[in-house]
């Protein structure tokens, strides 16, 4: 292992080094839900699509060819959203108007959208253009400040009938 | 003798690798599925499951879409069992499909007939009883199936056997002997030597 140790570090001498703490440790959000948005927003891949470079194959969009947002049923029945029902997410930077799913397997107070691939572009491909709905619109920027890495799941969001 | 598939619903990873590889090598349109992956999920949170199902024609023993045909389009082969759609009769009325428990056949959108999974069957398409189907042999986990139903019921029981092999509750019933050995008052694990020795 190329580590100064030489094994898999838990306790990272680098990390130290560089100032920050040597373990994993749990750091709260910086962007937290409030009453003016009390949802927050996780996002999720599908399998059979490949990041963003299969959304103009008609085969995949076949199988699927519009992305949705997950919301769980006690969210659903909060909000009178039922499954299939076009909802507009809106975020306090921007909103997207996407379709809904119920599902149970989602932590409530959550909203997963099936992220990527393409869906709602505008730019170049005709098979899946205008399909589905782009949550980057919804994210402001914030990065993870050690790996510098997009922090996706930094939104608060609230969700209502288009 | 009868030919079908076995899916192993643990294994499957809703990938749809089978369903493009039917339709790669039957050359299907865009439309029609012969084959499609469902996911099913069930439970309350935080107790949710989900499970995925492969399901294409199952090559039903008695097909209720061959009963259903009002013109005798579909037949059922006496050498395979495999129940194939002869194009140039069906009429595309679509009262296989209602018969069909599994909603196997699919409408052709292009030429209004009724079409499905032809066992790797379709003319010019055709497939060696040897090689593994389209969706068979794409699949990376091994999840799907076929051959003759007499020897896919014998894979289907060393897998579920492996499967309960590898269960450690000493509870479950089925596995009386081994969980004696492994759980039993002799905290000693007994190696399959001395087992053997003892009886």
């Amino acid at each position: 292992m190329p580590t100064p140790s030489g094994k898999i570090e838990i306790h990272s001498q680098a990390f130290k080094d560089a100032g920050f703490d040597p373990y994993p440790v749990y750091v709260e959000r910086s962007v937290l839900p409030d009453d003016d948005y009390p949802l927050q927003i996780t996002h999720s891949k599908l399998s059979m699509h490949c990041n963003i470079v299969t959304q103009n194959n008609p085969y995949l969009m076949e199988i699927v060819g519009e992305n949705w947002v997950e919301i769980q049923t006690a969210d659903a029945l909060k909000y009178g959203i039922t499954d299939g029902a076009t909802v507009v997410v809106e975020s306090p930077k921007d909103n997207i108007t996407i379709k809904a799913k119920v599902v149970e397997g989602l932590v409530p107070g959550t909203l997963c959208i099936r992220h990527g691939h393409g869906f709602g572009h505008w730019a170049m491909g005709e098979v899946a253009k205008g399909k589905g709905a782009h949550s980057n619109v919804l994210m402001d920027r914030y990065t993870s400040p050690i790996s510098g890495a997009n922090c996706y799941n930094e939104c608060k969001v609230r969700v209502r009938l288009a | 003798v009868q030919h079908g598939f076995y899916f192993d619903h643990e294994l499957c990873v809703k990938c749809h690798a089978c369903e493009m590889a039917c339709k790669a090598w039957n050359e299907i349109d865009i439309g029609p599925r012969w084959r499609e992956v469902v996911k099913i999920e069930s439970g309350t949170f935080p107790n949710v499951s989900a499970m995925n199902v492969s399901i294409a024609c199952m090559h039903c023993g008695d097909a209720p879409c061959q009963t259903a045909c009002p013109v005798g389009a579909i037949t059922k082969s006496a050498e395979d069992g495999i129940v194939s759609v002869n194009a140039d009769t069906c009429i595309g009325c679509g009262f296989c499909v209602w018969a069909c428990p599994f909603n196997a056949p699919q409408l052709s959108a292009s030429v209004g007939k009724m079409e499905k999974c032809t066992f790797c069957q379709t003319p010019g398409k055709v497939r060696g009883p040897g090689l593994p189907r389209a969706c068979e042999e794409v699949c990376p986990t091994g999840a799907i199936q076929s051959g003759p139903m007499s020897e896919l019921a014998s894979k289907g029981r060393e897998r579920a056997a492996t499967r309960l092999a590898s269960i450690t509750d000493p509870g479950l019933p089925g596995l009386m002997i081994d969980a004696a050995e492994r759980f039993g008052p002799s905290s000693e694990p007994k190696s399959k030597k001395s087992r053997n020795k003892s009886k």
